[in-house]
């Protein structure tokens, strides 16, 4: 039993993964098969102080190894933008930009987003708080009624117009298929996608 | 009361009606009515807050000193709660409250029922703390289905009540016992050259909003409470936790801002399933410390209310020309444990000469049915619906013929009119059922609704006027995402001759003057009115005689005032006489269906909708818009299941129970059909429920004329559309 790998182990070796990045699959190997203890530290249960960046401004935090990124932004930072709905990656409410690309911070562990670039809904405005082209569009075309998705679809849709700056109908819907709406607002929000596509063309 | 004259109506029909009118009401805003600001498209007021997601929700309360609440909820259906043992909960760390909420011995009526309140200082220790409750169930068995419920010798789910059938006394319009209506109506199908019976049945939908039912209470020095609440009933809500914890209602402070979503679920002041809003408000008072409990997603489905099933049992009898001599409809549903409101709106509508119906509900060990927008009527309307398509079908007659001959509106006749040009229905219908090239076949089908004018005086808004000019519009109740706030803004700039943007609107707060719960779409016609009225009065007062003409006009007037402020109230006395007495709409709709995989897609929905007046055209079609949608959602992928054996939930996340997405849903065109209706001064309706009652109806009929096979239950699942394309295929071998 002590020769096989423990769930310590394991830990140890994941903790490496979360600080080496590149090196991840060289971590894990070596917690397979080497019985010494790697020099990095275990982490948790208890709280792990660590930093995140988080709309262009570095933030301390101190939270258990389990806590999600969602839990974090929406516990310690106070940004209830993200919303809880589904909790299990369904839904898409909780929809931050990860590095620029859409991601369900549900799904995702505060740990593993330290050193990653993190833009919730709050920081798509401006720096003089003028709304993004996007979320003017959302407005101007009522594409929001109780407005509980609306963070997460403004924020796949600013996640889908980085990297393709003119999308089809089509291309809208299937960037947002992980995003869910009750109030029925999706033929709204692909018009006011596709509209704030053109207003950005337009050197807005 | 004094009598009024008024142009009523719509477009190239209408008439001047003569109504009678309080004293004091203002003049009634006909089809003649010139006006500014009301019928534009006006983005929504709070639309900016809800896109930059500064927009607070009750879920994003925080507050210093803040605990968590969850209710330990029974993990069984069936059965008697042997013992609940929450000792090793009570020691947890971080645990500051654990109350039992049941005694031994209580039936379990249901998976999730309310066993007891835990409190805790995180979300984490509050889990982990439930988790060490003991529950002890001595098992008894469950039933999950209708049809398990209502066979002999099933268990009763109120043991005490033996039995589960429920109401088979209610008949349709009639008092007591349905038997003499349905003799009637079985006398009258004698004289028809065709009879048809058929069984029309429904799932339980489950609402999911996605702001699950929730509270934030916050006990306060001076003994009162404030309550942060996700409801659609910030009165309600005060009214129960008032009486919870013996204060009077001005005590209790109910704060809704902004809401995600309820559909009838968040009427009262817990949820229907579940008293955990006032166990809170107990655990906060006696902790002296703010108490939040959200429901999980789980919990949602398991109490958060639902859509009851139905089982509709029809009979009708027609003549050769399409005449109806009877329709009787036998309706069963499963309420879960509630004991009543499995019915269903079938018949409605038509004329369909004698009718008889009985409503029955049939127990179940399940959580409640609740109101669900326009209850009744989406199932009901699904199963009357592919009744007279099938009576169209086998009499050769079209489905939209047939409708217009039975038809009792003027104002769905110019409204069958609009839908079938907009969707080509004519050319559409050349094909016969089934006819078309495959594999992948296409067909139109048509359904209609109706709902009330619900806009009632009971509401009283505050107007408050400042000398610089600014306007401050209040009431209590709360704006679920339908636009509330928008309405009544745009109601108010119209009167005083502003923008929509010079009004500040607040509601939300009950200590502002009384509003109804958003129930029955009467929340717009309620508050509009009202706002109309104290607006008058306000304009009056200031400007007098001048022409309420700018901001520039207003202010200036305003500035003259002697007070700091004046507060004016708008409270209707009475509504009145409607130019129709319903409210109607139809919705066409195009599929396309894979008769080799059974799945079918919604191509394109045509929605002609009388909202009476329309008062802010952008947020009025993205009701119908969504209404829509959630019927797509409700034809095709929603079902809420049991396990059979155990009646317990199979799925209590957005995956097993899956809603419409973005890549289901067509586009959708929302035709505002205008009806000076007269029934208030603004002559206009409410908008949430009526036209979410067609589209399964309209969806089930195009996917026969796609098709040539009926599936004649929801969901229209592959399984179910492949089971259809077999019958169809073997009854034309059979010869029929």
């Amino acid at each position: 039993m002590s020769k096989s790998l423990g769930r310590r182990d394991f830990l140890k070796g994941a903790a490496a993964v979360a600080a080496g990045g590149a090196a991840a699959i060289p971590a894990v190997a070596a917690a397979w098969t080497q019985e010494a203890a790697p020099a990095t530290p275990v982490l948790g249960p208890g709280p792990v102080p660590f930093t995140l960046r988080v709309n262009g401004k570095d933030h301390a935090v101190n939270l258990e190894p389990r806590a999600t990124l969602l839990d974090a932004l929406r516990g310690p930072l106070g940004l209830t933008g993200p919303k809880e709905v589904c909790d299990r990656g369904a839904c898409g409410a909780c929809a931050v930009l990860l590095d620029g690309v859409p991601a369900s911070s549900c799904m995702v562990l505060a740990l593993d987003a330290e050193g990653r670039e993190i833009t919730t809904v709050e920081g798509l405005a401006g720096p003089d708080g003028k709304p993004h082209p996007l979320q003017e569009a959302f407005v101007r075309e009522d594409a929001l009624q109780c407005g509980f998705c609306t963070p997460g679809m403004v924020t796949s849709c600013a996640g889908l117009l980085r990297r393709n700056p003119d999308p089809t109908a089509e291309e809208v819907r299937d960037a947002l298929s992980g995003n869910l709406c009750r109030c029925g607002t999706y033929p709204r929000i692909v018009k006011a996608c596709r509209s704030a596509a053109a207003a950005m063309k337009g050197g807005r | 009361m004094a009598k009024r004259k008024t142009l009523a109506g719509f477009k190239g029909n209408t008439r001047e009606m003569e109504v009678e009118v309080p004293d004091g009401e203002p003049e009634i805003w006909g089809a003649d009515a010139d006006l500014r600001v009301v019928g534009a498209a006006v983005p929504r007021v709070d639309g900016v807050a809800k896109a930059t997601g500064r927009a607070v929700y009750t879920a994003d309360v925080r507050l210093p000193g803040m605990l968590h609440g969850r209710m330990l909820r029974a993990p069984a259906a069936g059965g008697t709660l042997k013992a609940l043992d929450l000792s090793a909960a009570e020691i947890a760390p971080g645990v500051r409250y654990a109350k039992a909420v049941v005694r031994p011995g209580v039936n379990i009526t249901h998976e999730g029922r309310d066993l007891a309140f835990l409190v805790a200082d995180t979300e984490e220790r509050l889990e982990a703390a439930l988790a060490l409750c003991r529950v002890e169930i001595e098992p008894g068995r469950a039933v999950a289905t209708l049809e398990d419920a209502a066979a002999e010798g099933a268990p009763s789910v109120h043991p005490d009540r033996p039995g589960n059938l429920r109401g088979a006394a209610r008949g349709s319009g009639e008092k007591g016992d349905p038997a003499p209506a349905f003799e009637a109506a079985e006398k009258a199908m004698e004289k028809a050259d065709l009879v048809l019976e058929r069984v029309y049945r429904t799932q339980v939908q489950v609402h999911t909003p996605l702001e699950t039912h929730g509270v934030v209470v916050r006990p306060e020095e001076d003994g009162s409470v404030t309550v942060w609440a996700s409801t659609q009933g910030t009165f309600s809500v005060r009214d129960g936790i008032a009486g919870a914890l013996k204060l009077s209602g001005n005590r209790v402070r109910v704060l809704t801002e902004h809401m995600g979503g309820g559909f009838g679920c968040k009427l009262g002041p817990s949820a229907p399933g579940s008293g955990f809003a006032l166990e809170a408000a107990r655990a906060a008072v006696e902790l002296k410390a703010p108490v939040r409990c959200m429901l999980e997603r789980r919990e949602e489905h398991l109490v958060g209310g639902n859509r009851p099933s139905s089982e509709q049992t029809v009979r009708m009898g027609l003549k050769k020309d399409g005449t109806f001599l009877a329709y009787t409809a036998r309706i069963r549903g499963t309420p879960g444990f509630p004991e009543g409101g499995a019915g269903a709106a079938n018949p409605m509508i038509y004329d369909l000469g004698r009718t008889a119906k009985e409503e029955i509900s049939v127990c179940t060990h399940a959580g409640p049915q609740t109101a669900f927008r326009a209850p009744g009527h989406p199932q009901g309307a699904f199963g009357l619906e592919s009744a007279v398509d099938e009576a169209a079908e086998a009499l050769g007659i079209d489905p939209l013929d047939l409708r217009t001959r039975i038809n009792r509106s003027g104002i769905r006749a110019a409204q069958f009119e609009e839908g079938a040009k907009r969707i080509g229905w004519r050319e559409a219908r050349r094909v016969k059922p089934g006819e078309g090239p495959g594999p992948l076949k296409r067909g139109v089908g048509v359904a209609s609704g109706t709902w009330y004018h619900t806009g009632r005086a009971r509401a009283t808004v505050e107007i408050t006027v400042h000398r610089d000019g600014g306007v401050d519009v209040r009431n209590g109740a709360q704006d679920i995402g339908t636009g509330t706030r928008t309405v009544m803004a745009v109601v108010a700039a119209e009167v005083l001759g502003l923008e929509v943007g010079d009004l500040r609107i607040h509601l939300g707060d009950t200590t502002w003057p009384a509003g109804p719960g958003s129930g029955g779409s009467c929340t717009a016609p309620t508050l509009g009115p009202a706002v109309r009225m104290a607006a008058e009065e306000a304009r009056a007062a200031i400007l007098g005689d001048r022409p309420a003409k700018d901001r520039r006009a207003w202010a200036a007037a305003c500035a003259r005032m002697e007070e700091e402020s004046r507060t004016f109230l708008g409270k209707p006395a009475a509504y009145f006489d409607a130019y129709e007495g319903a409210i109607a709409g139809c919705q066409f709709a195009e599929v396309e269906v894979d008769v080799e995989t059974g799945v079918v897609r919604v191509i394109r929905v045509v929605a002609v909708q009388d909202c009476g007046r329309a008062i802010d055209r952008l947020t009025a079609e993205s009701q119908v818009i969504g209404a829509v949608i959630q019927g797509i959602s409700y034809a095709l992928f929603e079902d809420r299941r049991l396990d059979r054996g155990t009646a317990r939930l199979l799925h209590g996340d957005l995956e097993g129970y899956r809603i419409a997405g973005p890549r289901d849903v067509p586009d959708i065109e929302a035709v505002m059909f205008s009806v000076a209706n007269a029934g208030n001064t603004l002559g206009m309706s409410g908008l949430g429920e009526p036209p979410a009652v067609p589209t399964a109806g309209a969806i089930a009929n195009a996917v026969f004329h796609a098709t040539g096979a009926r599936v004649r239950e929801l969901p229209i699942t592959p399984a179910r559309v492949l089971a259809a394309l077999a019958e169809a295929k073997a009854a034309k071998k059979g010869g029929r």
